[in-house]
């Protein structure tokens, strides 16, 4: 059962206490936010009833092109940071030409992702728990439940497969706008003209890297909507209570996106 | 009210739809162009075998007179070394002094097959598979040379000789700058001195020629990079002041003449230990002078060259022949 | 039809129920009493497994609902229609979606016989013309309406109301009432309402409980439950003008 009850525990004594009881609620709260997502991934099966496909559209409208916006700005910005950074520091040895290799491959391998994660979760995480959360307290999930829908599969699934397909075709879009604005900085203020930026971009750049960053994207996604969702069905103590969830489901998003893209880089560079 | 509802959920299908199908678009495109196979055209391949490949991967580029023609399709470890399967978009025919080797290609990293096709006036060889030269351990080649280096000096005595003449010489230009009168002495009784020092400037200055004539790796080097050719010659340049700076000595500071012998003893025998060391380096003597032969201290001795040419501006203050002996001081 | 025994739950650290028993039988309309606070919707909740017992068995029919799992809960729960607090609808589906949703969602019905029997109980609920309207969009008295149209579409044989009239006018209120009886006289469904409104449990009610200190302290017919002799009915009549020799009979149909 996805809805809880309300609980009470006697203030801890002491600082080992708190602690303890810190570690074990962090475990609990991971071990019903994995059952969460293995229910969730169970439910796919359902993802391609009319509803589910609406829901489904609907949700990577909401996802994907609503951030679209802001993520262009923003990954055209970091691809020139990352441009102009490099080339300053590049045309010390007269190499400015290798801003190409140097924002292609930190943009798909990390940065890209990355980026497109921390909007996602930012935009759309906190927006997924806010909206679970006043669900919660409203009793709409409750509601839910005793009309016999499962509200991991009317609410969750839909969300994850939008976020697992969106967030990967974002970050290649934040990817590919991110070069071009590595590009324009290249043009305007490095004098790598264009057609060599695009060379060296290609040149060096693997097909490894981008598809890695596609994993990157889709891990993400799965990370950014089961912490929100979990984070919006553990909402207590009413419109209080929907705030700290997403504040919490933001920050616990961007901890995990930063853990497990270290950690997907050192699996595939290593 | 129904049809507008329709009409809503089907622009959003629309949007989305595209939006996708865009992203795939993309995505196959770039996995076209960042694979580097060229899809549509015919290839032509070749076999290349390795001791070693220093780490060269699939999909690398293929270039030849610098222009890519084509990747590495895959590597196998046989029996008799890595054989490097490359797929060529434009033909290449290899003459028998052929070379392919793997190169570093960028200070970023990255590797790549550099193809060169040999004389074309020699005949052309067509093999199952062609015979790839060894990349080039750089570091560790200097590595060794380094520590071949170190070793000779040490046990030769070589470091020894050298402070002793260093501190002779600083010796000999402090009691210069004091004025202790040897100098008129130093050069108006005795040429010997003077001579000595004007061979060795010489002989030094005999080296930057053939360096400069890019006979050794050090001429290459610096036939590439004017500065350091420069820096060089400005250090002979100093040298030649050293021997002015006595001459003029001559007519000015007689006053500054004495009996010293001792002074002029040493300052003999420091001349003759420059003058010795120049000699050898010019025979290719020594560590030093197989340093300026061999090519394979490319690196080891640009490095060398830019230290010298830092501790020199540092001792630009300095008097000359503290310049001179902080040259060869640098390069230790 | 719906049967607690002993039934024992400590929340917050503080107990609300304490050994609760009470049986209310198919048909009848049972109301659940009490000041805020004292226990009602938790009563409720544990009725359909939205709480589970510390202590004692919650049975509806024959099934003990405290210990079912997965597909028995589920079937368990059909019997039930839940008209929440505040109407629980789902903020980005309009009336008449909310309305089929168990429809849509439990039932391979097809789109045009949904459309019927959604278009039916929105009538039912006079609310027949407002089904595109958007939940933000009604006041709390249509939402409410709207939720139990939603509780009702798929014909359960229990339907429970927490706080039907609350936050709602008095004319509102009567019209909710009205919509209560109506249901278990034309479905002959059994009702289970928690209110703390008196004038609606006594117009409405076969049975009146109160709940208070974690004890069901009354337990009777609205006649009954006027005259009782118990000071904490006394007391929560006298709060809301009731007395026993008013009028409160009259207002029964």
């Amino acid at each position: 059962m996805i809805t809880r009850e309300p609980e009470f525990f006697p203030p801890p004594k002491g600082m080992l206490g708190r602690i303890g009881r810190g570690v074990i609620f962090s475990c609990r709260e991971a071990g019903l936010a994995g059952i969460m997502l293995v229910q969730a991934i169970l439910a796919t099966r359902f993802m391609f009833t009319r509803r589910a496909r609406r829901e489904i559209i609907d949700q990577m409208f909401m996802a994907g092109i609503k951030s679209l916006k802001v993520i262009t700005v923003v990954a055209v910005f970091t691809g020139m940071i990352l441009a102009l950074q490099t080339g300053i520091e590049l045309r010390k040895f007269n190499q400015e030409v290798n801003i190409g290799t140097a924002v292609m491959v930190s943009m798909l391998r990390e940065m890209g992702p990355f980026m497109t994660g921390l909007i996602l979760a930012a935009c759309v995480g906190s927006a997924i728990a806010a909206q679970i959360g006043t669900m919660v307290v409203s009793e709409e999930v409750a509601a839910l439940e005793i009309m016999s829908i499962d509200p991991v599969r009317f609410l969750v699934m839909p969300r994850l497969v939008a976020m697992t397909i969106m967030t990967p075709a974002l970050a290649f879009y934040t990817c590919i706008l991110g070069v071009i604005g590595g590009g324009i900085v290249g043009a305007t203020q490095l004098g790598v003209s264009w057609q060599a930026y695009i060379d060296n971009a290609t040149r060096f750049a693997d097909v490894k890297d981008l598809y890695v960053g596609i994993l990157k994207g889709v891990l993400f996604g799965i990370i950014i909507t089961t912490v929100s969702c979990h984070e919006g069905f553990a909402t207590t103590q009413g419109a209080v209570g929907v705030g700290l969830s997403t504040r919490q489901a933001v920050v616990t998003s961007f901890l995990l996106l930063l853990i497990v893209g270290y950690m997907v880089t050192r699996l595939f560079y290593v | 009210m129904r049809a507008k509802c329709i009409n809503r959920e089907l622009t959003t299908e629309v949007i989305v739809g595209a939006f996708m199908m865009t992203v795939l678009l993309g995505l196959g495109y770039f996995t076209i162009i960042l694979s580097r196979q060229a899809w549509f055209i015919e290839q032509q391949p070749l076999d290349v075998r390795f001791a070693h490949v220093m780490g060269l991967r699939d999909g690398d580029n293929v270039v030849c007179r610098g222009m890519p023609i084509g990747t590495v399709d895959r590597l196998e470890l046989r029996q008799d070394g890595v054989h490097v399967l490359a797929n060529l978009e434009s033909p290449v025919t290899l003459h028998e002094d052929y070379v392919i080797t793997v190169v570093t290609t960028s200070i970023l990293g990255g590797r790549h097959l550099e193809i060169n096709e040999g004389t074309h006036s020699l005949p052309i060889v067509e093999r199952e598979f062609y015979d790839g030269t060894p990349p080039y351990d750089l570091i560790g080649d200097a590595a060794a040379v380094v520590n071949g280096l170190r070793k000779g000096l040490v046990e030769e005595g070589t470091i020894e000789n050298f402070r002793k003449t260093s501190e002779q010489l600083r010796d000999i230009t402090t009691r210069i700058n004091e004025g202790e009168g040897l100098l008129g002495r130093l050069v108006s009784k005795d040429d010997t001195l003077y001579n000595d020092i004007a061979a060795s400037a010489k002989a030094l200055r005999e080296i930057t020629g053939r360096l400069q004539e890019g006979k050794s790796t050090i001429g290459k080097l610096l036939s590439d990079d004017d500065k350091i050719y420069k820096d060089l010659t400005a250090t002979v340049a100093s040298l030649r002041a050293v021997a002015e700076r006595l001459e003029s000595g001559k007519s000015t500071l007689g006053k500054l003449m004495s009996d010293d012998a001792e002074i002029y003893k040493d300052l003999a025998e420091a001349t003759a230990s420059a003058k010795r060391i120049a000699e050898n380096l010019e025979k290719g003597e020594g560590l030093i002078g197989r340093m300026l032969t061999d090519d394979s201290l490319y690196d080891d001795v640009s490095s060398t060259v830019k230290e010298a040419r830092d501790t020199m501006e540092d001792m630009r203050e300095a008097s000359p022949v503290s310049t001179f002996s902080s040259i060869f001081f640098g390069a230790f | 039809m719906i049967r607690f025994e002993n039934v024992s739950k400590t929340l917050g650290g503080r107990k609300i129920l304490d050994e609760v028993s009470f049986v209310i039988e198919p048909g009848e309309t049972f109301v659940i009493c009490g000041p805020s606070g004292v226990g009602k919707s938790v009563t409720l909740k544990h009725m359909v497994r939205l709480l589970t017992p510390d202590d004692g068995d919650v049975f509806v029919g024959d099934n003990c609902i405290s210990d079912a799992e997965g597909r028995e809960l589920e079937r368990t729960r059909e019997w039930f229609g839940y008209l929440f607090q505040g109407g629980a609808l789902l903020a980005w589906l309009n009336v008449f979606e909310n309305v089929a949703l168990p429809l849509r969602e439990k039932t391979p019905l097809a789109d045009a016989e949904i459309r019927k029997r959604v278009q039916t109980t929105l009538d039912l609920v006079e609310m027949g013309g407002d089904g595109e309207k958007m939940p933000s969009e009604i006041s709390g008295g249509m939402r409410k309406r709207a939720g139990l149209a939603r509780a009702i579409i798929h014909d359960p044989k229990i339907v429970l109301y927490d706080e039907p009239t609350s936050g709602l006018d008095p004319v509102t209120s009567r019209t909710i009432d009205a919509l209560i009886e109506r249901l278990q006289k034309e479905k002959n469904v059994t009702s289970v309402v928690v209110t703390h409104d008196l004038h609606s449990a006594l117009s409405i009610g076969n049975r009146i409980a109160m709940l208070n200190n974690a004890h069901i302290v009354e337990l009777a017919t609205p006649k009954e439950f006027v005259s009782s002799d118990n000071a904490d009915v006394q007391n929560f009549l006298a709060s809301q003008f009731i007395t026993r020799e008013g009028s409160w009979e009259r207002k029964r149909s």
